[in-house]
């Protein structure tokens, strides 16, 4: 299973867990779950934040592949100059 | 990967395809544009700070004839609120009221309303016949007023975002952030050596040289045109649609060449002041910013203060870090101070960390991207810390770096794990220069500093089409600020098998190029570079079809080498090789025009580090510091043009001098900008500088087919340390506010 990473500007969603497993062959599935599992935070994982997989960040994580050793981590959107 | 390519062209350095123009003064920047019938727009500015707008008279100023337009916030649509993304983006309609006051004025510059007339010259006469009633209220300047007690609001809708509960009054503290992991008491509790230090760096701006200008005209149907000095096109787009209610797709948006940007053109100010005064007028309006209004009125980069404490053991490895850290914002939230914090730690491993943030809003511009926005200021902490500690453990600075330096499979104190990175590879090669050991004078002294940014990857597209003798027309979305057009040709020379010379790249406009995200980030190179392979890789498929189709013989029975196709191995043809230029003067045979796509939002961008080594010589008589040398070094990934990569190398030093040196906002006590020009407002000139030499390391990324890693944010990271390290070996005392002008050293010195 993918294991999952939350920061602190996510705990109020998620309980304070600061990782948790999660069994999705891609970010869509993952963030379905994680929404079943903490209500709200499904459209913050999918609107208001970067994610990076396995050290790749991703500004639009929508339809990435997790495999099922894949690290997950959630950040900041950043924009840059 | 790229360590193992035999590259034919990639990492050669011709000339620019747009420098001709450049050179003899053809190309065509954001205020060269004119058109028949042509207004001149100017913008009225709010004389106070801080005030209420009570009342706007625009009738005189319409009355004057040969004004065509006048317009307030009142002739706005009001702007729903909403994401514009990332750090330094904040909201929509914070956006318009920035683009124009509406009921306040929050700084010195504010535009509280515009007139559009047939000369620049009447159109100022105009706005002395504008009536503003103001209501003057106390400005808030800076991070302690502003933090302050009973500080005055600037907005009273403003509650902390990131506080739970909700505080119960609202502050000027947009939002609070905290990032940690391990058990920080614990961690200095194992330290035997701790650290502590407080720095803060001023309001700097990003010190383009073209000020922001364009043109806009808009039809009888409601469909505009701009041309504007920006950084993205696309983004311009959405957010005029944004402020001025109209559809994406009646906005058409060409990039004109740009003289600088460094993120400061990431967003708009005029523009939709343009269009709104072209609809009123049925005419072309034309602004252009004057560098006293780029001063008062364009986002510069947050002034911050930084507390921030370390530990270590004996031998240098660090047990616990943490840092208190506030950016100011401007007149509203969203600072570059989440990037900041996430910067801050990431060179070094770090089981014990704590970083609280804070976005806090003060009577100043609201804060623009600046080059690794919001990275500088807390990396100069964190950087001058390190150097502080490496003096209390008597140990070289680059050895106590090296102790703790991250590398591939280190998780990265803002999250994942980092793959393949050249951070070692930098500070060794830092070790091993020349310029960290040769001798210096006694009232010299040298320092160096860590840079790290992130690189960004997202959206972008490229068509590459083969005119009918072979050459290559690439059109991509970025606008070329740092020699991307001749990046773009060299990758796609490399990928097709075609000349350089061949290659010709166009910046296509809203309307001829595919979505393509801002030149920022880092991620041009990278992104939009990989979007031109993949058009390449998709021209390379077609030949291979067409060739086959000439050939009689199955597709797969071709192969491509050398910019030829030619018969795979074993197949039984005797054909000879068939050069793009071949198949393409025959496509009309054999399907018509051969025309590559490709479209993607590019993951894995490698993070960039970089080590700076800087020499200064302080004159004890005058506290004036001359930079004596500088050493820029960092990785790369793969260098595509390495003079480009070494020009970005050199200019984000000379703007981090800058920054460390001279640079800063001087307000009086009303928040009026004391120093809104060059003359007064000092960046470094090249009889300030030293030649500064670069090494550029290559640990590829494997996420991009050459190996490319952003390279034009993380040269600006270092320089703020190194060269404040430098002065503190010089003089050996630590001052920690920036800028190390004369007058604080020549202060520090006398004390």
């Amino acid at each position: 299973m993918a294991k999952v990473f939350f920061p602190d500007h996510l705990m109020s969603y998620c309980k304070r867990e600061r990782e948790v497993e999660v069994q999705a062959s891609t970010y869509r599935e993952l963030v379905r779950k994680l929404g079943a599992r903490y209500p709200g935070i499904e459209e913050v994982l999918l609107e208001d934040v970067a994610v990076a997989i396995d050290g790749e960040i991703c500004h639009e994580p929508y339809m990435e592949k997790i495999a099922t050793d894949s690290e997950v981590y959630f950040l900041h959107r950043l924009a840059a100059g | 990967m790229s360590d193992t390519h035999d590259y034919k062209q990639i990492g050669t350095r011709p000339i620019r395809p747009d420098g001709v123009d450049k050179i003899t003064g053809r190309a065509n920047y954001g205020a060269d544009y004119s058109l028949p019938g042509m207004l001149h727009g100017v913008v009225l500015r709010s004389p106070y700070a801080h005030a209420n707008i009570k009342r706007i008279d625009l009738g005189k100023a319409l009355a004057l004839e040969g004004v065509y337009a006048a317009v307030s916030g009142a002739d706005f649509p009001d702007v729903a609120a909403g994401g514009m993304g990332g750090e330094g983006g904040g909201d929509f309609k914070d956006l318009a009221s920035n683009i124009m006051a509406r009921d306040k004025a929050l700084y010195h510059g504010h535009a509280v309303a515009a007139v559009a007339a047939t000369s620049r010259e009447l159109a100022i006469e105009a706005l002395d016949l504008i009536e503003v009633d103001y209501e003057v209220l106390t400005p808030v300047m800076n991070l302690d007023a502003a933090m302050a007690e009973n500080a005055p609001l600037l907005n009273d809708k403003i509650y902390t975002m990131g506080v739970n509960p909700k505080p119960e009054q609202p502050s000027n503290v947009a939002a609070r952030m905290e990032f940690k992991r391990g058990d920080i008491d614990a961690g200095f509790a194992d330290a035997e050596v701790i650290v502590e230090g407080e720095f803060r760096t001023p309001t700097v701006h990003q010190g383009y040289i073209e000020p922001h200008a364009c043109l806009a005209t808009m039809n009888q149907g409601g469909q505009a045109t701009l041309w504007c000095s920006t950084q993205g096109h696309f983004e311009v787009r959405t957010a005029v649609s944004k402020t001025l209610d109209m559809d994406v797709c009646d906005i058409k948006v060409i990039a004109t060449e740009i003289g600088g940007g460094f993120g400061g053109k990431t967003v708009i100010y005029q523009e939709p002041v343009a269009i709104l005064m072209s609809k009123i007028s049925g005419r072309p309006v034309k602004m252009v910013m004057d560098r006293e209004e780029v001063f008062r009125a364009s986002g510069p980069a947050s002034a911050t203060l930084s507390k921030i404490k370390l530990g270590a053991k004996k031998d240098g490895t660090l047990t616990a870090m943490s840092c208190w850290m506030a950016y100011e914002a401007g007149a509203f939230p969203g600072s570059s101070m989440a990037p900041g914090a996430m910067c801050i730690f990431a060179p070094y491993k770090t089981d014990n960390f704590l970083i609280e943030g804070f976005d806090v809003v003060v009577n100043k511009p609201k804060v623009a991207a600046y080059r690794a926005p919001g990275a500088p200021q807390s990396m100069y902490a964190c950087e001058s810390l390190m150097d502080e500690l490496a003096y209390k453990l008597e140990m070289d600075p680059i050895d106590l770096r090296l102790k703790n330096a991250v590398e591939k499979g280190d998780q990265a104190a803002y999250g994942p794990k980092f793959n393949e990175v050249g951070l070692r590879e930098c500070l060794i090669a830092a070790k091993e220069h020349p310029n960290y050991s040769r001798e210096l004078t006694e009232t010299q002294g040298r320092g160096i500093s860590v840079g790290f940014w992130f690189n960004a990857g997202m959206q972008s597209s490229a068509e590459v089409h083969i005119n009918e003798n072979g050459t290559v027309m690439v059109i991509e979305g970025n606008p070329d600020i740092g020699g991307s057009r001749a990046s773009m040709a060299l990758m796609a020379a490399e990928t097709l098998g075609v000349p350089y010379e061949k290659v010709r790249v166009l910046v296509g406009d809203t309307e001829t190029a595919g979505f393509t995200n801002v030149t920022g980030g880092s991620r041009t190179t990278f992104a939009t570079g990989m979007a031109v392979i993949q058009a390449s890789q998709d021209i390379i498929s077609q030949a291979k079809q067409r060739a086959a189709k000439t050939w009689e013989i199955d597709e797969d029975q071709v192969d491509w080498q050398d910019g030829h196709a030619v018969p795979m191995p074993g197949v039984n043809a005797d054909w000879e090789p068939l050069s793009l230029a071949k198949i393409a003067a025959k496509s009309g045979r054999t399907g018509g025009p051969l025309l590559g796509r490709a479209s993607l939002n590019a993951r894995g961008a490698g993070p960039g580090f970089s080590v700076n080594i800087a020499e200064v010589d302080v004159d004890p008589e005058t506290g004036k510091t001359e930079v004596v040398g500088f050493t820029a070094i960092q990785d790369a990934g793969k260098a595509i043009h390495p003079a480009y990569v070494e020009g970005q190398l050199q200019g984000g030093a000379v703007q981090g001098i800058g920054w460390a040196l001279n640079e800063e906002y001087v307000y009086d006590d009303k928040g009026v900008m004391q120093n809104p020009g060059f003359l007064d407002y000092r960046i470094p000139v090249a009889s300030d500088l030293p030649k500064i030499d670069t090494v550029i390391i290559e640990v590829p990324n494997k996420a991009h087919p050459y190996g490319v890693r952003g390279v034009g944010e993380t040269p600006i990271v270092a320089p703020l340390a190194a060269v404040a390290n430098a002065v503190r070996s010089a003089i050996g005392i630590r001052v920690g506010e920036l800028p190390l002008s004369p007058p604080r050293l020549l202060a520090a010195m006398d004390e």
